[in-house]
């Protein structure tokens, strides 16, 4: 008969035991780097992917024509190399450019790489004209190819290993934008995967030429790539990566201290500092993503530019920076990306003056007595996000001292940029967008009048602008860009007070001191196939 | 007895219907294309139509529903385009991971129930009743995400003795052991208030019956302790606590979705909750469906039990 204190303390015996027992997890034979993403992934066709978090993963699978090298540190911009293509030509006026595709390059699959093949991967994404759509021509991943593909009149291959496009325009940095752009990145995947596994299959089953393929996914779990043998570069210096998906940063965190996790990107601002001092790694570096803040043209109280200019000298972005975000983030003054050729470090925004932000909203007509109302939707968390809520108090408070009552509404990040699409809507003044891309092509399709509305969400047009744009992107002159570019942050920064660029994301990424050649370069994402770990 | 059965099965059956109907309609009240998961946000609205249309999300409300809930009834739970898999692929080893914690959470929440509660009752007015009662409160109305993360701070990184996320070590083979020792910290925090709430029910159901007449007529007789434990008092107390134990199991498996989210533990609350953060309606259709099955099941399940134990019951 059961003896309920002697089952009691065989329980708790058997629980203390269990507890302390030396716990021994097989010990793996292979080198495995655990990687956190924040973020979760919806699968792996290259061509759909719409994110800065889940590129780390897709580029360790699958290659462009051309890429950067993410592997130096200091080089702002990254420099563009050879990837798939072993070198390219672009002409004078900018409106052809020639791929010469690298030799004996095999997919995971085995299938080889030719110049038919990278024509096959551009009309996946492009198509000529309505109703000239190739047959494997994927709807889902045309949207994200936009950016670049907008561009494009023509393709034809040349020969076995020659692929030429024809642009519609000069565009001196298609070769850069067809790889930095955020959604729908030109990576090179495999036709024969997609033919055995169909268009949406391709995600559960990507074939890409990367130095790592595909091994295992489970959904909100984990995702398993190993160093594919063949690859027709170095070989990477780890046997497997296994990225680990969270939605919970403060779980992330902890798994990160436990050494359940070797990297971590988007490190909590507060955590950086406790990391350090407890002996981990935690890198910075200037990357494209900034937050700059979109207003409404078409509000009422917004049209008046003294509103505005108040509005920009009344932020105090160095605090924000410097206090509130220490080493998460710094102050941001253009509206060209950090990390793309025409960013100009030294340029500056209105300067932090309360009392001149002050007299501007009383020549405005506003004061104690007529205070202004404003709403602006922001999100609780997402991609590119920088501490959301800290910034939108901070700035709420700003702004309350010049007569502003600012109504945040806190939405999750779907719901957020689902407002982004419309444009800014009546009831809706300010958007805190986080953004950026590694090319001067960002800003213009953030600022032209045709990118209304949905890249241009604030509705701002000015035709001097526009022809600024057009001239700063289709010039070679790198110089004559940059010039051409600093004249559109003092027109749109400083004179027209569209945007107010708040703050440049220093994507603090942690690491444990066992990692070796993990580099975070002035990009949003970072390659691994360079990285090592000696325990 | 088998009228009673099939009574309560059909009865399960509008329950689901309702279910479909609810998380349908709130999973469409949400702002945002169904889309946005796997476009993103520089596409333009006709962009956005055209992949809507190939998924066949611009139909009307009612078409999609009656489309979803035709392929229901053959079994089919849909396909998710966040996942671009079958939602069935998906969800079922999502399931048995849920089990898994779900099964450990209760046993445990069982174990620490019964003891608790008995041994509050057997020591009813002392320290050790107080304490444990006390404890129980605590634990019993402390949110199981808040204390997930006290778990994870004070035995994971502080202490060093339980891993912080997952389900299995990222390293190595999953095995046995590296489960098991994945598994305590969640399994502590689905536990903690279904266990709180048995050793409440415990400590009172044993109370009451301890001091009825019957026990002492049998202490009376000459019956031995244990004799009267088993045959007397076991008996009377465990219906309450069976009734209980089925409704926390209910609410066990609802309530998991907060352990699983900060444990990272990769079991259908999991799941669901990533499925509303991408609008994928058939994931998030199939995941509620399957979480409100089981509570119903588990609840019919233990009126059921409480039947067999109890042939004072009314099952007509």
């Amino acid at each position: 008969m059961l003896n309920f204190k002697r089952f009691t303390m065989g329980l708790l015996f058997g629980l203390v035991l269990f507890v302390t027992l030396p716990w021994t997890v097989q010990a793996a034979e292979d080198k495995t780097l655990v990687v956190a993403i924040e973020a979760n992934m919806p699968g792996f066709d290259a061509h759909v992917i719409c994110s800065y978090a889940l590129y780390r993963e897709i580029i360790t699978m699958y290659e462009p024509l051309v890429t950067t090298d993410l592997t130096d540190a200091d080089a702002l911009p990254p420099k563009l190399v050879p990837a798939l293509a072993e070198r390219w030509e672009i002409s004078p006026d900018a409106t052809e450019v020639t791929f010469h595709i690298r030799k004996g390059v095999k997919f995971h699959d085995g299938t080889e790489v030719d110049a038919d093949v990278v024509d096959w991967n551009f009309r996946r994404v492009w198509r000529k004209g309505e109703g000239e759509e190739a047959p494997q021509y994927y709807t889902a991943a045309a949207g994200g190819a936009s950016f670049w593909s907008d561009s494009v009149k023509d393709i034809r291959v040349i020969d076995k290993h020659t692929i030429k496009v024809f642009l519609k325009h000069p565009f001196p940095e298609f070769v850069r934008q067809l790889y930095a752009t955020t959604c729908g990145s030109f990576f090179v995947v495999s036709p024969a995967a997609v033919a055995k596994y169909g268009q949406e299959g391709l995600a559960k089953n990507p074939v890409g030429t990367g130095p790592f393929k595909f091994v295992e996914w489970v959904p909100g779990d984990r995702i398993v790539v190993e160093r594919f043998d063949g690859y027709w570069g170095p070989p990477a210096k780890v046997d497997r990566i296994v990225f680990r998906e969270f939605t919970n940063m403060a779980a992330m965190v902890a798994g990160f201290r436990r050494g359940e996790l070797d990297i971590i990107p988007a490190v909590p601002p507060d955590n950086i500092a406790l990391l350090r001092d407890d002996g981990f790694k935690v890198a910075t570096n200037l990357v494209p993503n900034m937050i700059y803040l979109v207003l409404n043209l078409k509000d009422p109280v917004l049209k008046d530019v003294r509103v505005r200019r108040a509005m920009a000298m009344a932020i105090d972005k160095e605090t924000l920076a410097n206090k509130l975000l220490t080493d998460a983030a710094e102050a941001a003054h253009s509206i060209v990306s950090p990390g793309s050729p025409p960013y100009d470090p030294e340029f500056r925004s209105l300067p932090y003056d309360l009392e001149k932000a002050k007299a501007l909203m009383r020549e405005a007509g506003y004061g104690p007595d007529k205070r202004v109302t404003m709403h602006m939707p922001n999100p609780a968390s997402g991609s590119g996000t920088i501490a959301p809520m800290p910034i939108a108090m901070a700035i709420q408070s700003n702004l309350s001292k010049i007569f502003i009552d600012l109504k945040v509404e806190t939405l999750e990040w779907y719901g957020f940029i689902s407002l982004l699409s419309r444009g800014l809507q009546p009831d809706a003044q300010i958007l805190p967008m986080p953004w950026g891309m590694s090319t001067g092509y960002f800003t213009r399709q953030v600022l032209h009048s045709k990118k209304q509305p949905f890249s241009n969400y604030g509705w701002y047009s000015n035709p001097e602008v526009d022809r600024l744009l057009d001239e700063a992107t289709s010039t070679p002159d790198l110089a004559k860009s940059k010039a051409l570019f600093a004249q559109v942050n003092q027109i749109v920064v400083n004179e027209d007070v569209a945007v107010i660029p708040a703050l440049i994301d220093l994507s603090p990424t942690a690491y444990q001191p066992y990692v070796k050649n993990f580099v975070l370069p002035h990009e949003n994402w970072f390659v691994l196939h360079q990285v090592d770990i000696e325990k | 007895m088998g009228r009673y059965v099939l009574r309560r099965s059909l009865a399960i059956i509008p329950v689901l219907i309702g279910v479909t109907l609810l998380v349908f309609a709130a999973i469409h009240a949400l702002p945002g294309s169904k889309v946005l998961s796997i476009v993103g946000f520089q596409v333009s609205p006709e962009m956005v139509a055209r992949i809507e249309s190939y998924y066949g999300l611009d139909q009307p409300m009612h078409v999609q529903y009656a489309r979803y809930m035709g392929h229901l009834l053959s079994g089919d739970l849909g396909y998710s385009i966040s996942r671009k898999s079958q939602v069935g692929s998906v969800l079922a080893p999502a399931v048995a991971n849920t089990a898994i914690l779900a099964g450990t959470g209760l046993v445990l929440a069982v174990l620490a129930g019964l003891i608790g509660g008995f041994a509050a009752a057997f020591h009813a007015g002392s320290p050790v009743d107080r304490g444990i009662t006390s404890l129980m409160l605590i634990v019993g109305t402390a949110p199981p995400f808040w204390l997930a993360l006290v778990l994870i701070l004070v035995l994971s990184i502080q202490l060093e003795l339980f891993p912080a996320t997952g389900m299995y070590s990222p390293r190595g083979e999953p095995n046995l052991p590296d489960l098991l020792h994945h598994l305590v910290l969640p399994a502590l925090a689905v536990a903690a208030q279904p266990a709180a709430i048995i050793a409440k029910v415990a400590r009172s159901a044993m109370l009451e019956v301890r001091g009825a007449e019957f026990v002492t007529a049998a202490r009376a007789k000459g019956l031995p302790r244990s004799r009267v434990f088993s045959g007397h008092v076991l008996r009377n107390v465990l219906s309450p606590i069976v009734t209980i134990t089925g409704l926390q199991l209910g609410y066990l498996v609802g309530g998991v979705i907060f352990v699983e989210v900060v444990f990272g533990w990769p079991g259908i609350g999991f799941q669901l909750f990533q499925s509303i953060l991408a609008r994928d309606i058939t994931l998030t259709m199939g995941a509620s469906l399957i979480i409100a099955f089981a509570f119903v099941f588990v609840n019919f399940l233990a009126d059921l039990i409480n039947a067999l134990l109890d042939p004072r019951h009314e099952v007509q």
